[in-house]
């Protein structure tokens, strides 16, 4: 069996990703997909603990994680293309009118 | 298989919330374009009888879901701030929405799915079903601030709203995640004592806590997470940033009370002096960027970053009186900032765009309308916290809970802040009362019926509270002793 360490090094690993990928990213696409890498990341390291533990909390809290990140994808892409309706455009460095 | 023993009663107020939402979502589509208000109104129906619901359950403190829901006084105080603030906000959007051409009968369930959601959030000391309400209320809030879908400048609240609290709810997710996997379990409780009374904290505590606190932290606009606040909250229309202000900080404020005041603060090493070090800052920094706002609605929104830092006081205390104190604090901000922005609501629909959300449009408006100047003068006063105003008594048992402890540093700090605060308040009213308008003062819309109603309710809670405060500190205080 794989230990424990190992799943939560690579949830590490995909959760620095999309992190770094948000703050780096341009296109508010690829931030969104970034983010859901991030709640990916969150999704195996629940698995992982869930499996160590022998307990089946983990489990269901990675489908409320699923269920919870399919609704944020209907409401954040419906967002997006309203914006892309206003401006013609998906890059988040547009998205300037308010300033400090 | 057996259908688990629950307890309707208890759940009754939030399934009231949640069923007129889900009818009037339905009913939307039926009533045509003419007929939208209707939704309105059986919105606001429905949360007066959720509403009396609450007041039914007060002093039951029972549970329900095997433990997952709590029905204690503190549920209770705080499902009546969240009712409330929908309440106002309603009646506030009626004629707002219309005014601005934007009446869309979905607005309404939105509200009531947010309200909904901190309901669920401030009920239970479980991190899923937090994490649930959690998102229940920002995905429809993350809506409301885009609501009006042509503006650009809504839109664009509405993306970096959506961006940075998605971006938050990763964070809270992995460090639900940690603290699951050190303890086995998700309910604040059970991880205190899975955790307690081991001589060395596992690290994977430490960092599941500190994501959680990220994720909390951008939750209530705490600095450094403090950015997405003033863009959301200028750019939201006027009535949902009043809702935004009142209605998610004190539920996400009532989740941390429970995950961080009751649970970790004991555990978790150094999370105190962290607290300490984010209160100052925020405070600080909300008051400090407040003072060059020109407008209204960003100026109001730097205000409530560092109200929220006035809040986590209570979270360095730690004591069960700070705790009731920073409730007494989250009700009367709340009503305070509702009343603030139902005026605001006023005057901003007075212009089909945002023209009349800057400072400059409030020149002379208390000659041409004594009592609403006089309202947003209350409301100002009761943000800076002046007595006789429910501000001043928020603040004044929140720092004399801390006193109390000796943290007298901070509340120095805290003091300080209050004073640099009363500068950007009192611009706006030295602006409606002390200055001439160069050429004719904007003209502002008469009064409705229900924005009357509401404007009279919230002049009266917020001098209700500052004279007489016993009764609702009591309350409070009772409902953080349920939730230990």
């Amino acid at each position: 069996m794989v230990p424990l360490e190992y799943y939560l090094v690579v949830a590490g690993i995909i959760f620095t990703i999309g992190m770094i990928g948000v703050i780096v990213a341009r296109n508010i696409i690829i931030i969104f997909m970034s983010i859901e890498l991030m709640l990916n990341a969150a999704n195996l390291a629940m698995i992982a603990f869930s499996r160590n533990l022998g307990s089946m909390g983990g489990h269901v809290m990675v489908f409320m994680i699923m269920t919870v990140a399919a609704a944020e994808a209907a409401v954040g892409l419906s967002i997006i293309i309203a914006l892309f309706r206003n401006r013609d455009s998906a890059n988040i460095d547009e998205v300037n009118l308010m300033k400090w | 298989m057996s259908f688990p023993n629950v307890d309707f009663a208890l759940l009754s107020p939030s399934l009231i919330v949640c069923i007129t939402a889900l009818l009037t979502m339905l009913l939307v589509p039926f009533l045509g374009e003419k007929r939208q208000v209707v939704v309105a109104h059986l919105s606001w129906i429905g949360l007066s009888i959720a509403l009396f619901a609450v007041s039914q359950q007060i002093g039951k403190n029972a549970t329900t879901f095997g433990g997952m829901f709590l029905g204690d006084d503190f549920s209770q105080f705080f499902s009546g701030i969240f009712i409330v603030a929908a309440m106002l906000t309603i009646f506030t959007s009626i004629d707002y929405l219309r005014r601005k051409e934007n009446e869309h009968g979905e607005y309404y369930p939105l509200i009531l799915f947010a309200t909904y959601g901190m309901m669920v959030m401030a009920s239970s000391s479980n991190l899923l079903v937090i994490f649930l309400g959690l998102e229940i209320m920002s995905v429809s809030l993350y809506v409301l601030a885009g609501f009006a879908r042509t503006e650009l400048k809504s839109t664009e609240a509405a993306i970096k709203y959506f961006l940075l609290g998605a971006f938050a709810t990763g964070f809270t997710v992995f460090g639900i995640a940690f603290v699951y996997g050190v303890t086995g379990t998700f309910d604040v409780a059970g991880i205190i004592n899975a955790a307690f009374g081991q001589s060395n904290v596992d690290t994977f505590l430490i960092i599941g806590s500190a994501l959680l606190l990220i994720g909390f932290g951008f939750k209530v606009a705490a600095v450094p997470f403090h950015m997405w606040a003033p863009d959301a909250y200028e750019g939201a229309p006027s009535p949902i940033t009043g809702f935004m202000s009142a209605g998610p900080k004190a539920a996400a404020f009532a989740a941390m009370l429970r995950i961080f005041s009751v649970g970790f603060g004991s555990t978790v090493p150094h999370l105190q002096t962290l607290f300490w070090i984010v209160a100052v800052a925020t405070m600080t920094v909300g008051n400090i960027i407040a003072l060059r706002q020109n407008n209204i609605k960003r100026m109001l929104a730097f205000s409530s970053i560092a109200h929220a830092g006035y809040i986590l006081i209570a979270l360095v205390v730690g004591t069960g009186e700070a705790s009731s104190a920073a409730a007494l604090y989250l009700l009367a901000y709340a009503l305070t900032n509702l009343g603030a922005f139902m005026v605001i609501a006023l005057v901003d629909s007075g212009a089909k765009h945002d023209e009349f959300t800057s400072i400059d449009t409030y020149t002379g408006l208390a000659r041409k309308r004594p009592f609403l100047g006089l309202a947003l003068t209350l409301f100002m006063l009761s943000l800076a916290g002046f007595p006789p105003t429910a501000g001043f008594m928020g603040k004044f048992v929140l720092f004399k809970a801390a006193v109390s402890q000796g943290f007298y540093v901070l509340i120095v700090i805290a003091v300080l802040n209050s004073l640099v605060s009363v500068f950007y308040y009192l611009r706006v009213v030295v602006k409606m009362f002390m200055t001439e308008p160069d050429g004719q003062p904007v003209e502002v819309p008469a009064v409705p019926v229900f924005l009357m109603v509401a404007l009279a309710f919230a002049v009266a809670a917020v001098l209700l509270i500052g004279v007489y405060p016993q009764g609702w500190f009591n309350f409070a205080g009772l409902s953080i002793l349920g939730a230990n």
